[in-house]
């Protein structure tokens, strides 16, 4: 790729965005790595404390809760977008009316600050007065069921992780619908004059098709969720107890409430290489299908 | 018989998901129009009263509009300075060809998988040293450095689309690469800049954890934080101005969705696919 | 006409670009370019509160009488987590504002044996103003050695205010004694009433309930010894501290964890629940059901031989204002003065307790209830409990804050906890 060879115009190009790239984004985390060795309350000199930071990292017992919520936290927000976003993509591709509409429609909740999905979700979780939720439960007699979801110990995880699956299902559901309705019809229109049925149609060769997407749009939403921060953070501050506690907002907490900035950038020093490491992941596992394949 | 029941339940299933997805902005337009009493105590119920006194109280202020305006140029200055540096990087790391560029791609791409939290405390004392804190610039840097990985690889992954022949044709009508990227390449990457503006505007539009840590003066305030404006003293929320205050905010950047949502759609398509 | 539209949208975006230039710069200097000196207070009190507006008129007042040659520039941040983080990493990057807020917790001593805060003690004996404050007012800004860095500019008491029509109801009358306090909880939950409201949500509210036992038992000693690692939580006190709140847990209202504010209040108000804490800030909200004779308030109840009196309980003066030692020159002393002599009046006109002694205006009717409360705080004793999360050093206090809401709702045992809160301290203990 490329036919241009001229160094001079290739920099010229190339670095104002590089260089505010590095300044942005490269500098803070070489300073996230430095602090990370240092113990600092904020006032007074730092103290190079070598690996201890990370030592105590690993025998931090909520920092494994936090890790562990982490963890439930990604496996809802990603099954929520990218399933529920690639079930009602498909269904639209098979909508004859109105699709724009709806497609519209749809994706209007990530237009809404946290703040306002945050206090939106906290009255719907509510029982005190009854929230949404709690009354639909009643409406339909699953009384046993009502519970003040964010206080609740068994409930709150999910119940912080929901919203922020909720604001992005309709983004992806758009990127989904474009990669499909974007599908040359030729390439399916032969298999069902072969008399397959719509859903092999849709299992073995539309889905197979848009594979890259998924490794963008998994790519997208996985960082994503191990970044989560606003909703957790507005929403319950990690309670009750740590049990919605994720990395981030424990890494704010570390660094911003208890004035541990070397430990916090520890932690996010973790995020750091967690995100790498699963970024790697999904790249060896795509690029292996590719060869696979071919 | 079978395929209309089929047709009612498919159309059922759309509707449902529909209201799940657009309720929760209806009822903040409606939650903003109650009396604040009547919002800790029946907060779903349609407004007895219908009041606008939580909208006067938030405009007579005359902050929100300074707030609104500072987004608005946080947004807009990023936005152009995301496009610019992304697509300027994008054509050099698509149309040239020097050695060594696959791993500058790669560092870019990286950047991907950095969350934004980590920058909070260095950017702070940087910012500080420099006597930049409470700047349009202080939310700018971050948000535009953040945004580069994911829009210099689309611009490169539309880049790509353009055929290398157009461009040795230019050269040999002589056409230096300046003029080629602002003649030829950058005008075709249209969609692109679409989709990136409109991706980023919302992003931008809505921060909370930069503008929650680089700002304090209210001058500089933007309309995120200026939603916790109505806090109280022992954490006390006049929650019905801060509904209003929500309503007001999220108005520009729903008008600037509904206006370009074919050019949204039409640029994510163009975007997404070829990634 | 999409063209348009995005043609517009860019333009604007271009407008804005050239009219910020990438920041909107100034202001940073405190400096004197044309004989201006600016003097900086980064402040946590509620935008356009009684507080805020009482400085504010104070500041242009001031300005005025000095031909705008002195400006007070106020930065507000009422939010008190964003507050405080934003003031921590303000003097993390060496940038400490003139005046600021803060309570006397051990950050504040950090900043002090750093040297960085005025001695305001010494600054109110040098300029004769000491006796002009009610001493409780002072004595709550102080640290446990006496010593003092921040002034008061509000001054309260707590109690908790009960519905009288749901007492009458079932014959309770208010409690003396915590045990008598239980048993009316008890009676009320037995009927089917929610006992208490709680704002679980900014989790302060609850921290009170775990430092009542405490402080009848031992005044504000187990704290400070708890603090400095002499005491621990598993010792008896901590763990009856700790049973009680679990005891009165069972009372607060559902899922009082993800309760706020407002919703707390609102229940209270709206009858749903019969009683609920909060200090005298909240006049304006209970006036009118006071008046109307349905409500009413009693401070924390006794123990038997309890070192601390039925007339002392929870008294504070809020957040203090504290000055930046290296910037503190005559002119900032000039304005701090004239501050102090013009704060109490104009702030007890806004119908609020003054930390300074004044002589409340002629010109504005003070209702019952501020009478009433007034001179409770006047025959309020010696000792005063100080709420904990001032005493505790931020990374036990957020353990705390985090697990009270599981051992309030019974999801964590009291030597769980008590446990947890001792790790903590062992672990931050200087």
């Amino acid at each position: 790729m490329g036919v241009i060879k001229s160094k001079r115009w290739f920099l010229a190009f190339l670095l104002p965005g590089l260089l505010f790239y590095i300044l942005a984004v490269f500098y803070p985390i070489e300073e996230s790595i430095r602090l990370s060795f240092m113990s600092w309350g904020g006032i007074g000199d730092k103290t190079f404390v070598g690996f201890q930071n990370y030592i105590d990292m690993f025998r931090d017992r909520v920092f494994y809760e936090a890790f562990f919520n982490n963890l439930i936290y990604l496996v809802i927000v990603v099954a929520m977008q990218l399933g529920i976003g690639l079930f009602f993509a498909i269904l639209l591709t098979y909508m004859t009316k109105r699709v724009t509409l709806v497609k519209t429609l749809y994706y209007v909740p990530c237009i809404i600050t946290t703040v306002a999905i945050a206090q939106l979700f906290r009255s719907m979780y509510a029982t005190e007065p009854m929230g949404l939720l709690n009354q639909f439960l009643q409406a339909v007699g699953l009384d046993q069921f009502v519970t003040s979801w964010l206080a609740n110990i068994h409930t709150a995880l999910a119940s912080v992780s929901f919203p922020e699956g909720w604001r992005f299902t309709g983004m992806y559901m758009v990127i989904f619908y474009a990669a499909l309705v974007s599908l040359d019809p030729s390439v399916y229109e032969a298999a069902k004059v072969d008399g397959a049925s719509e859903l092999q149609i849709l299992f073995r060769i539309k889905i197979p098709l848009i594979k890259d997407i998924f490794l963008l749009t998994l790519t997208m939403c996985l960082t994503g969720a191990l970044r989560g921060f606003d909703i957790p953070f507005l929403l319950t501050n990690g309670g009750p107890g740590n049990t919605t506690e994720l990395l981030s907002t424990y890494m704010y907490k570390k660094a911003f409430s208890s004035n541990q900035y070397g430990y916090g950038s520890t932690v996010a020093v973790f995020i750091i290489l967690e995100s790498i490491l699963v970024v790697f992941i999904l790249r060896k596992i795509f690029s292996e299908k590719k060869e696979a394949k071919s | 018989m079978k395929k209309k029941a089929g047709k009612i339940i498919f159309g059922i299933v759309i509707l449902v998901f529909l209201i799940i997805q657009i309720y929760p902005v209806l009822w903040l337009f409606m939650a903003s129009v109650k009396p604040t009493v009547e919002l800790s105590s029946t907060p779903f119920a349609l407004p007895k009263s219908v009041t606008f006194e939580n909208f006067i109280k938030v405009l007579s202020d005359g902050m929100i509009g300074t707030y609104m305006w500072n987004s608005l140029k946080v947004t807009g200055v990023s936005l152009i300075l995301i496009i610019l540096l992304s697509g300027t990087a994008g054509y050099a790391l698509s149309k040239f060809r020097i050695r060594g560029k696959g791993k500058i791609y790669a560092f870019f791409t990286f950047g991907i998988m950095i969350p934004v939290q980590i920058t909070l405390i260095p950017l702070f004392i940087f910012y500080s040293r420099m006597g930049i804190l409470n700047t349009s610039f202080s939310l700018i840097l971050p948000q535009v450095g953040f945004a580069l990985p994911l829009s210099v690889m689309m611009f490169v992954s539309f880049y790509n689309f353009v055929p290398d022949e157009l461009i040795e044709a230019a050269i040999v009508d002589g056409c230096n690469p300046g003029r080629i990227f602002i003649r030829i390449v950058f005008p075709l990457a249209r969609n692109t800049v679409i989709t990136i503006a409109s991706m980023y505007s919302i992003l931008i539009w809505n921060d909370f954890i930069f503008a929650n840590t680089f700002i304090s003066e209210n001058s500089a305030k933007t309309v995120a934080m200026g939603l916790k404006d109505y806090v109280g003293a022992f954490g006390n929320v006049d929650w019905g101005a801060t509904y209003a205050a929500i309503a007001i905010s999220i108005l520009p950047p729903l008008i600037i969705y509904f206006a370009l949502n074919k050019w949204v759609t039409a640029g994510m398509t163009m975007g997404a696919t070829k990634g | 006409m999409k063209k348009r539209m995005l043609s517009i949208l860019l333009a604007v975006s271009m407008t804005a670009a050239l009219a910020t230039g990438c920041g909107s710069g100034g202001s940073q200097d405190s400096g004197s370019d044309d004989g201006v000196t600016t003097i900086k207070w980064f402040t946590s009190r509620p935008v356009d509160g009684e507080i805020d507006q009482t400085l504010r008129e104070i500041a242009e007042n001031y300005s005025a009488e000095h031909d705008g040659k002195v400006v007070v520039e106020f930065e507000t941040t009422a939010d008190r987590p964003s507050y405080l983080q934003k003031l921590k990493t303000l003097i993390a990057g060496g940038n400490m504002p003139d005046i600021i807020d803060i309570d006397a917790d051990p950050y504040c001593q950090e900043l002090v044996d750093a040297g960085m805060l005025v001695d305001v003690k010494k600054f109110l004996q040098d300029n004769d103003r000491y006796d002009d404050f009610y001493p409780t007012a002072l004595k709550y800004q102080e640290f446990t050695d006496g010593s003092m860095y921040t002034l008061p500019l509000e001054y309260h008491v707590e109690m908790t205010w009960y519905n009288k029509e749901i007492f009458n109801q079932y014959g309770l009358t208010p409690p003396q004694t915590m045990d008598e306090w239980i048993n009316v909880c008890k009676t009320l939950k037995d009927n089917g009433i929610t006992p208490i409201s709680v704002d679980g949500v900014d989790r302060w509210p609850v921290q009170r309930y775990l430092a009542m036992i405490p402080f009848r038992e031992t005044g504000n000693d187990f704290i400070i010894n708890l603090r400095d690692g002499n005491e621990k939580m598993s010792s008896q006190t901590g763990k009856e501290a700790a049973e009680f709140m679990q005891e009165i847990g069972q009372y607060f209202n559902d899922g009082f964890a993800a309760t706020d504010y407002a919703t707390a209040q609102s229940m209270f108000l709206d009858g749903k629940s019969a009683m609920y804490y909060i200090g005298d800030w909240e006049i304006a909200a209970m006036q009118e059901a006071y008046d109307a004779g349905t409500i009413d308030y009693f401070y924390l109840p006794t123990i038997e031989n309890g070192k601390t009196q039925a007339n002392e309980f929870c008294v504070n003066s809020g957040i203090g204002m504290a000055f930046n030692s290296e910037t503190f020159d005559d002119k900032t002393k000039d304005f701090v003065l004239y501050l102090l002599d013009n704060y109490g009046e104009i702030y007890a006109s806004k119908q609020q307790m003054s930390p300074i002694k004044t002589e409340l205006p002629s010109d504005v009717e003070f209702s019952d209830l501020y009478m009433r409360i007034q001179s409770d705080m006047e025959n309020t004793g010696e000792n005063f409990l100080k709420p904990w999360d001032t005493y505790l050093d931020a990374d036990t206090n957020t353990t705390m804050q985090d697990n009270l809401l599981l051992l309030a709702s019974g999801e964590l045992s009291v030597d769980d906890f008590c446990n947890m809160i001792d790790e903590s301290i062992a672990a931050n203990v200087k």
